[in-house]
């Protein structure tokens, strides 16, 4: 019997009870500072409040948990792991020679297969051996239930520093990697990045997985950017189609910081990301831009928040997406903006394209906004492919299929544009031609 | 042989079942120049449609012959590679699709139906620029988005760009002076001109005699509600210029 309590929902026979005591087994062997231990208790108390959203709350309307709350995952890590496996798996998604990997395998950090030695100045602290003590303080596990149940299920993590006025030049690749050994597991891979005064730097996170297994990830990643920082941030989400990820970002920035993220959904067969931007310093900057290119029956939420907490600072949000077959797609973009933030330049759109009538895409935009002296705006479009757009390509000669493939491409590549790093923007380049060839073009053949 | 051959072509809008061509005839062999002249609505447009293959028209009776072939069971595409080329009225704009890429996909999807070797980048490129010399255009719009941000002008003469790339059989120009100011309109139309050629005809439909100052038609042929109401050589043209569409429309009781 599942009973209801004010949209939270008694969870019944559950695997995360389990999971919660193998988590805590696997906790006591890192080494944690006070505050991450407190924190980790805190999200254990929340979760055992929040447990799994119900579809009656508004955040959760569209995005339906069941599958994840009647499966049974449990706490991945405990088995060696096919490291040969992950290493082909890891191969098929290198970025090439010019960046340094980070590498989870299976919720656990890789020694073997990440980089050995970082760029001066910057700095890794590993939860098995110099222990963690920033994980969590973002705190975005006070509130969202996935969040709470990410830290207290933690397993592994890690803390990269990039130090005060270091510009790196190569980026940073955070590589999770699930192998089939990762099948019906849950893993909930920490990252912490502070980026301090004035450093510049790139950050990659890769999500992949041996493809038709099924399992759980619940990945959170904070960055804390300091006065002036600037951080390219990039999310590419490949998992396998069978898999679940619910993941968590937590964006700080102060005075005059940039950061500018880039979420890419190809994989998955549900997924909800959490993007949040605190702009806590006047005249920072926050860029999140998106795309998601999703066919069969996958479904991908993008839950974005952008917090003006100080005056004079600017947001740009953008998310695109391609739907076929049965997909769904679901974007909620908040925007709140205290009293005190004052000059606010805000701008949201997020825009569809449907390729089947069975594909859907449910858009949502918020605003809160305290303040009076600001400028925001959003807008949403909801579309298929232009009827007059394939008669012309088609009336040169071209074919049905690479006139649909000349439209999606010219649509999702949008989002690319905005990509600075080359690597990344070759990679995401050819993940879309990869789906476009999936759809019959013979186009990039 | 004709190169065109529309026999009593009766047509209407699939979703409305309006008659729009009530019994139209043509033929054009090669190396001619028709002009078909018509006010709005009196389905010029619709015929180049549906030369051109657009859905949401439905031949009722007629047949129209493509250099000895049925058109009517071909897709747009198909159309195209057996040399059918349409300019449209409004080129339509293609955010994110470099003109460049467009072209040599369209170039190559055409020569792999004649039987051609695909033309490799390269080749393509001295190939364009040889093209667009003979025209006097720039090739610069190559490097941009396929119509994106283009003035009335620029989309026309890309038209005419294009159907230099593809070498037509037979080129139809629906409106192709609409919206052009004269210096364009010469610019266009002499890009037209030197597209003539012995193996290829050519369909201009348009509202106005003055395109017709500057691509002259062999043959000219007035149509009105559905219907070809005269057909006449180039002095056709200055007459219904002087006496206006509706003398004509008098003279067959339309």
């Amino acid at each position: 019997m599942l009973a209801e309590i004010d949209g939270c929902q008694a969870e019944g026979p559950s695997w995360v009870e389990s999971a919660l005591v193998r988590a805590e087994e696997a906790q006591a062997k890192l080494t944690l500072s006070v505050d991450v231990k407190a924190r980790i208790a805190e999200a254990r108390k929340v979760w055992s409040t929040l447990l799994f959203p119900s579809s009656t709350l508004e955040e959760w309307k569209y995005t339906n948990t069941d599958s994840i709350r009647q499966g049974f995952f449990e706490v991945s890590g405990i088995a060696a792991s096919d490291m040969e496996e992950a290493k082909e798996i890891l191969q098929g998604v290198s970025l090439g020679e010019d960046c340094v990997p980070v590498v989870f395998v299976d919720g656990v950090y890789s020694e073997e297969l990440s980089a050995k030695e970082f760029e001066q100045g910057v700095t890794l602290t590993r939860g098995v051996k110099d222990g963690l003590t920033r994980v969590g303080s973002l705190e975005k596990h006070k509130t969202e239930a996935f969040a709470a149940l990410s830290l207290a299920l933690l397993t592994d993590g890690v803390e990269i520093a990039i130090g005060r006025g270091v510009a790196t030049s190569k980026p940073i690749s955070i590589v999770y990697v699930t192998t089939s050994r990762g099948a019906n597991s849950v893993a909930s891979p920490r990252v912490y990045v502070s980026a301090e005064e004035s450093s510049q730097s790139c950050i990659v996170e890769m999500h992949v997985g041996a493809e038709g297994v099924s399992y759980l990830s619940l990945p959170a990643l904070e960055i804390e950017a300091k006065g002036n920082a600037q951080v390219d941030h990039y999310r590419i989400q490949l998992e396998s189609t069978k898999a679940y990820q619910v993941s968590n970002a937590v964006i700080s920035q102060q005075e005059s910081s940039t950061v500018r993220t880039h979420v890419f959904s190809f994989g998955s067969l549900l997924a909800r990301n959490h993007v949040d931007f605190h702009l806590e310093g006047s005249n920072s900057f926050g860029l999140v831009n998106g795309l998601s290119v999703l066919a069969g029956k996958q479904h991908v939420d993008n839950a974005t928040v952008i917090h003006h907490r100080a005056p004079s600072a600017e947001s740009s949000e953008h998310f695109k997406g391609v739907y076929d077959d049965e997909s769904r797609g679901v974007f909620s973009g908040t925007i709140i903006v205290d009293q005190i933030a004052q000059k606010t330049n805000a701008f949201q759109s997020n825009q569809s394209l449907l390729l089947s009538s069975n594909a859907s895409i449910e858009t949502k935009p918020q605003l809160k906004i305290w303040a009076d002296d600001v400028k925001c705006s959003h807008g949403a479009t909801v579309g298929q492919l232009d009827k007059e757009a394939m008669f012309y390509l088609q009336s040169r000669g071209i074919s049905r299929e690479d006139a649909r493939a000349f439209l999606i491409h010219a649509f999702a590549s949008e989002v690319v544009t905005s990509v600075t790093n080359q690597q990344v923007r070759d990679f995401v380049e050819g993940q879309i031609v990869l789906a476009l060839e999936q759809s019959n073009s013979t186009l990039y053949r | 042989m004709s190169l065109l051959k529309i026999t009593d072509l009766h047509a209407r809008i699939e979703d409305e079942g309006r008659e729009i061509l009530k019994g139209i005839s043509l033929e054009i062999k090669p190396g001619e120049v028709h002009a078909i002249m018509g006010v709005n609505g009196s389905g010029k447009s619709t015929l180049a449609n549906i030369l051109g293959g657009k859905e949401g028209y439905e031949v009722t009776s007629g047949s129209i012959e493509f250099d000895g072939k049925d058109l009517s069971e071909m897709d747009p595409e198909v159309r195209a590679r057996e040399g059918l080329f349409l300019a449209f009225q409004y080129p339509v704009e293609l955010p994110g699709v470099l003109t460049t890429y467009f072209l040599r996909t369209a170039l190559n999807s055409v020569r792999e139906h004649r039987g051609l070797p695909a033309m490799s980048v390269r080749d393509f490129a001295k190939f364009v620029k040889e093209k667009a010399q003979e025209l006097e255009l720039s090739d610069e719009l190559l490097q941009r988005a396929v119509n994106e941000g283009f003035s009335g002008g620029e989309k026309k003469r890309n038209e005419v760009f294009q159907m230099a790339v593809l070498e037509p059989k037979l080129a139809i120009l629906d409106e192709t002076d609409s919206g052009l100011d004269i210096d364009a309109l010469q610019t266009v139309a002499s890009g037209v001109n030197k597209l003539r050629a012995e193996n290829r005809g050519m369909l201009v439909i348009t509202h106005y005699q003055r395109l017709l100052n500057y691509i002259v038609p062999d043959v000219v042929h007035v149509m009105i509600d559905g219907r070809i109401v005269q057909s006449g050589g180039k002095e056709l043209a200055l007459e219904l210029e002087q006496k206006g569409y509706s003398a004509f429309r008098e003279s067959v009781g339309a």
